[in-house]
Parts: C-alpha cells; sequence; structure tokens
C-alpha cells in the first residue's frame, strides 16, 4: 500500500515525493488527523487553518 | 370592497412568513458542522470514500474533518443539514448524522495547537509524554523555538543525561 506523506511546510498529505502545493520535498510520514477541504473560499475550518487550496491536509505533523 | 383589502391585508401579511426562510438562506453562506457517526475504526475509510464522491459527484460540502481524539466520527462542514445528508447518503460505513450541529468551539482545540515550546524556559521542570523516555521527569537547558525542540536534562537518571526532545513530548510539569 502507499504511504501517504504529509508536508512539513503546508501540510498537504500526498503519495508523491514532493508535496504539489508548495513544492517542498521535506514530507514526513508522522501526521495525524485529516482535513479534507473542499471549498477552502467557504469553509471556516480552512480559514482557521489557513488554507487556501482544496486537497487533503494533516491537522498535526510531527 | 372590504373582503378585497382585507385579502391584500393578508397576502403582505403572509409574504414576510414565506420570504424568510429565503432570507434566511441567503445569509446562510456560513457553513455549519455535523458529527457523522460511522462504523468504529472506519472514519478513514469513510473519508476516503467521501473524497473519491467529491470527486466524481458535485457535493456542496465545505470540509470533511478527522479527529483522532474523536473515534467513530467525522466532522462534516456543509451549508445545511440537508446538502450535509446527501453527500453521506448511500456511503458504507455511516451509520448516521448526529441531530443538530456542532459549535465551532468545540473542535476548534483540535485545529489550532498551541505549541508547547512557546511556554517551555530554560531551567523549568517538564516531563517526557512520548518517545523513549516517556513518564520521565527533566529540566530544560535548552530551547529550540525554529526546530520546536529542547534540550533537556534527565532527573530520573543517576547522572546528568542531556538528550534533545521534541518540544511536543513536554508536558510542563506541576
Amino acid at each position: 500500500m502507499v504511504r501517504e506523506m504529509a508536508c512539513r511546510k503546508c501540510k498537504y498529505v500526498t503519495i508523491g515525493k514532493v508535496c504539489p502545493v508548495c513544492k517542498s520535498s521535506d514530507l514526513t510520514p508522522d501526521w495525524n488527523g485529516v482535513a479534507l477541504i473542499v471549498d477552502p473560499e467557504n469553509s471556516h475550518i480552512a480559514k482557521t487553518l489557513g488554507i487556501t487550496q482544496k486537497g487533503k491536509y494533516a491537522l498535526k505533523v510531527t | 370592497m372590504t373582503e378585497e383589502t382585507h385579502e391584500i391585508v393578508k397576502a403582505d401579511e403572509e409574504q414576510p412568513s414565506v420570504k424568510q426562510p429565503t432570507t434566511n438562506s441567503g445569509t446562510d453562506t456560513k457553513s455549519h458542522l455535523f458529527a457523522i457517526r460511522t462504523t468504529g475504526g472506519q472514519e478513514k475509510v469513510v473519508l476516503n470514500l467521501l473524497q473519491n464522491r467529491v470527486n466524481t459527484k458535485k457535493i456542496n460540502i465545505q470540509s470533511v474533518l478527522l479527529i483522532d481524539n474523536l473515534k467513530g466520527y467525522v466532522v462534516l462542514e456543509a451549508i445545511d443539514a440537508n446538502e450535509a445528508f446527501n453527500a453521506i447518503q448511500g456511503v458504507r460505513h455511516i451509520r448516521g448524522q448526529l441531530r443538530g450541529e456542532l459549535e465551532f468551539k468545540d473542535i476548534e482545540g483540535y485545529l489550532v495547537k498551541k505549541s508547547t515550546v512557546s511556554e517551555l524556559a530554560v531551567d523549568k521542570v517538564v516531563e517526557i509524554i512520548g518517545g523513549p523516555f516517556k513518564g520521565m521527569k527533566a529540566t530544560v537547558t535548552r530551547v529550540d523555538h525554529d526546530k520546536e525542540e529542547a534540550t533537556v536534562i534527565l532527573l530520573d537518571a543517576p547522572y546528568q543525561l542531556p538528550v534533545t526532545v521534541d518540544a511536543n513530548y513536554l508536558k510542563l510539569s506541576a
């Protein structure tokens, strides 16, 4: 099974080796909690987390 | 004539009550949070199913939240309860939707986590709550705010043993 990794900078969860949002390669497999952002413009949660692009984000990255 | 005027007045009276829901929905751009009950341990599966549904169908929801401390539930952010219901209808491992909605302050604590680094200072006694030294007490000797880690000296060890640990694994001891 492919391991999902979270970007340490923007917390985006990806299966690739580079974060597609911030292009960082600083990814970690240690993360928990997920926020699936569908509509970042109208989402209160996205605003609180400072997320502007839709996708799957980790809540806590270690 | 009087009947006519009466009817007009009646119609005028009725209008606001009909309009009221539309005005409500107009201001309802603010989203609401709903707790969705799932089969125990299947929260991630539900989240992936919802993600697939979002990609394939047009579902009017804002976000889905999966919190580790909230076992058996996922939090759905939608404009109203109907949209939330439409989004989860027919999804496997979903056992229902809790009546009413969650307050934002209920989940805020899970979203905005105050970093423990800001609370740490040199010479403070802390307890290590994770990692190989879990449960041990230590004194802080150095704090690295950028890397969010701290060097501590274990109090339980027979000799001075400086260890650098992640600040999230430290808790201020009372």
